[in-house]
């Protein structure tokens, strides 16, 4: 658990989202699941980026606002879609959901050539000509997020 | 006396000289014949008897036809002092003196006094019976005049008011006519409106009947257009059924090809197989977003049809309504126009009686103006008449004033009784102004009255401002002026008598007036002539 997170060098394949109309790629190895019409329930006195808490495998998922993650402000994401983020080599890692406006697709493209590790945002690039803003999902997977950095700015 | 004796004592005197010729010569012829003395007694006797005759002739014829011629010349002498007192008299009378008439007849006899006083005081009643007649005669044709005048005035103001009230009623005929004209041509209209209104009815009922059907129509078409809306929504649902499955593949096959991307190389044939799904999903959504898309026009366009449809049969309806309303309308239209028809065809008969009797009253007014105007000129004539008639009043009153007779309203009279004081008052002007004031105070009839000397020059003169007012006295009325030429001072100068002049305008007050003149004085003891201006108008009214 207390191992480094995995950066997004070297990983070739992304899945496409959208989120309060920019365009975002997570590293497909940290999604665990992409589902539909989760229900979310909102916790009171949250910052705006945590949407709430949703009920996943028979265990809580806390729900964050993807674009309100990357570009800070208050949510906009009308989290039609979740993705489930969680270390595929752990069957009991923790999962993180991300609420996006939809799932586009799973693309095969080089990352960032000097990844900044340690940051959310990695840079941006462009996929089909649409800038796309590349996110190193690890980092929400750290243990300072999982004990609460998610409220932090 | 002499012409008549002379003749009359010749034929006197032959007789006892012939009888004394044939005396002698009979003696002369017996004395020569006789031869005896008996004869000789014969020729005494013859001589004695003849002395005798002579002398009886003398004694029995001669001197009483002295004493009758005598007392013929006496009588001669009478007569004609006599026909002298009457020429006198009749001088004075033919001079209209009746008063100074009667002074002669003393010398005449007493019938013939009695005669002559009682002809002159009858023909001074009758002259002064004619002054006053003849001054009520010109009272009343001057109230006549006026009167008519004003009658006259009147119904020529009532003629024009008849031709005015004539002109109006024919302009009231004439209007009667348009009236009538354009009533019946109203009626006319009316009629056609009338045809027209059952044809507007009819067409209206007709576009009712049709109305009513494309309601119906529009019913029909409301309740498809709900079917297709049902349909729609039925295919809506299925629609987002589709969607729902469109996306659950798509999410599915990103679950896949996440996993085949966790696989590593063992999941590159599968992750491509997900990618197809993913493909197929997102083709399936954007049929579907297609078909929505083409449904929603669909949708819109069967709104559209149930919009236009509802708001079709709320036309309906409403055109319905307004239908019914208008054929309610053209029947109340048609109920008027057959009243106003039958008001216009009324009005028509109406005005067309009152033009017959517009012009039956403007023939009638016409004849009235007529009528009017006649007796306006009658009137006129009737003026002019009674003008004539006054100016002879007045001139019979000049007639009349020609006479003097003892009557105040004998104006020779009075001035002749004035003369006398004036005739006492010569020398003393002031005294001969009082005097002839008083004569004016007496006489308000009088516009002015002036006293001027033998020579015609004016001495004195005194105006009646009652009569004149203010008015100046003209240049020729001044103290110092000769009258010497005028006609009345030349008649009084002439004649010794007092003179009337004709009626004339008077330069004071513009008034027909005359003048009366009268000598102060008689004879050579004239000291002059007094002249009054009689105004007519004020002297009527004595």
């Amino acid at each position: 658990m207390d191992e480094k997170p995995q950066t997004a060098q070297g990983d070739r394949r992304w899945l496409l989202v959208r989120a309060g109309g920019a365009a975002y790629a997570l590293p497909a190895r940290d999604v665990r699941f992409v589902v539909r019409g989760l229900v979310c329930h909102p916790v009171p006195g949250a910052r705006p980026r945590l949407l709430g808490l949703a009920q996943y495998g028979g265990e809580p998922l806390a729900v964050l606002d993807l674009h309100a993650l990357a570009e800070g402000g208050a949510a906009q994401t009308s989290q039609r879609v979740t993705v489930v983020l969680g270390r595929r080599s752990e069957r009991r890692a923790p999962a993180v959901g991300l609420a996006v406006d939809a799932a586009l697709r799973v693309a095969e493209f080089s990352g960032p050539q000097s990844p900044d590790d340690g940051r959310l945002i990695q840079g941006a690039l462009s996929v089909d000509d649409e800038t796309v803003t590349v996110l190193d999902t690890s980092v929400l997977m750290a243990d300072r997020w999982r004990a609460g950095g998610w409220d932090d700015d | 006396m002499t012409e008549h004796r002379s003749p009359g004592s010749l034929q006197a005197w032959a007789g006892p000289a012939l009888l004394a010729v044939l005396t002698v010569a009979g003696w002369a012829l017996l004395e020569a014949a006789a031869d005896s003395p008996q004869e000789a007694w014969f020729v005494r006797a013859f001589v004695l008897l003849g002395a005798a005759a002579l002398a009886l002739h003398v004694a029995a014829v001669l001197v009483p036809q002295r004493r009758a011629l005598r007392e013929l010349a006496q009588l001669r002498a009478l007569h004609d002092e006599q026909c002298e007192a009457l020429a006198a008299s009749l001088e004075e009378l033919r001079h209209g003196d009746l008063v100074a008439m009667t002074a002669p007849i003393a010398a005449l006899p007493q019938p013939m006094q009695l005669g002559v006083g009682q002809a002159s005081r009858a023909l001074a009643a009758l002259m002064q019976q004619i002054q006053s007649s003849s001054v009520e005669v010109a009272s009343a044709a001057g109230t006549v005049q006026r009167t008519s005048s004003e009658l006259a005035s009147a119904s020529s103001q009532q003629a024009a008011a008849v031709v005015e009230i004539t002109a109006s009623t024919e302009e009231l005929a004439r209007t009667a006519g348009q009236i009538a004209a354009n009533s019946e041509a109203q009626a006319r209209l009316a009629a056609r409106s009338e045809s027209s209104a059952d044809g507007g009815a009819a067409s209206v009922e007709a576009a009712v009947v049709g109305v009513e059907a494309v309601r119906g129509h529009m019913a029909a078409i409301a309740a498809r257009a709900d079917t297709l809306g049902a349909r729609s929504r039925d295919i809506y649902r299925m629609l987002d059924l589709i969607t729902e499955i469109a996306q659950e593949t798509h999410i599915l096959a990103l679950n896949a090809a996440i996993e085949a991307a966790s696989a590593g190389e063992h999941g590159g044939r599968f992750s491509v197989v997900a990618e197809e799904v993913r493909r197929l999903a997102e083709r399936s959504r954007e049929s579907v977003d297609s078909v929505r898309s083409h449904l929603d026009e669909f949708s819109g366009a069967i709104r559209g049809v149930a919009q236009a449809t509802a708001e079709g049969s709320q036309a309906a309806e409403q055109v319905l309504l307004q239908s019914r309303s208008a054929e309610h309308a053209i029947a109340e239209l048609r109920s008027a126009l057959t009243e106003t028809a039958q008001a216009a065809r009324e009005i028509s008969l109406a005005t067309g009686e009152q033009r017959t009797a517009s012009d039956e009253v403007a023939a009638t007014l016409r004849e009235v103006g007529d009528v009017i105007q006649r007796i306006a000129d009658g009137l006129r004539r009737y003026t002019d008449a009674a003008e004539r008639l006054n100016q002879l009043a007045l001139s019979i009153q000049l007639l009349t004033q020609s006479f003097r007779i003892e009557s105040p309203h004998s104006l020779k009279h009075q001035l002749l009784r004035w003369t006398e004081r004036l005739r006492d008052l010569s020398g003393n002007l002031e005294a001969v102004e009082g005097a002839l004031s008083e004569l004016l105070e007496t006489c308000p009839y009088l516009e002015m009255v002036y006293l001027v000397d033998v020579s015609g020059v004016m001495t004195g003169f005194v105006v009646n401002r009652d009569l004149v007012g203010e008015r100046q006295v003209p240049g020729s009325a001044a103290v110092g002026r000769s009258f010497a030429e005028r006609p009345w001072f030349q008649a009084v100068a002439r004649d010794r008598r007092s003179a009337v002049t004709p009626i004339y305008d008077s330069l004071l007050t513009g008034d027909p007036c005359f003048t009366i003149a009268v000598a102060v004085g008689s004879g050579d003891d004239t000291i002059g002539v007094v002249g009054a201006d009689v105004n007519l108008r004020n002297w009527t009214k004595i």
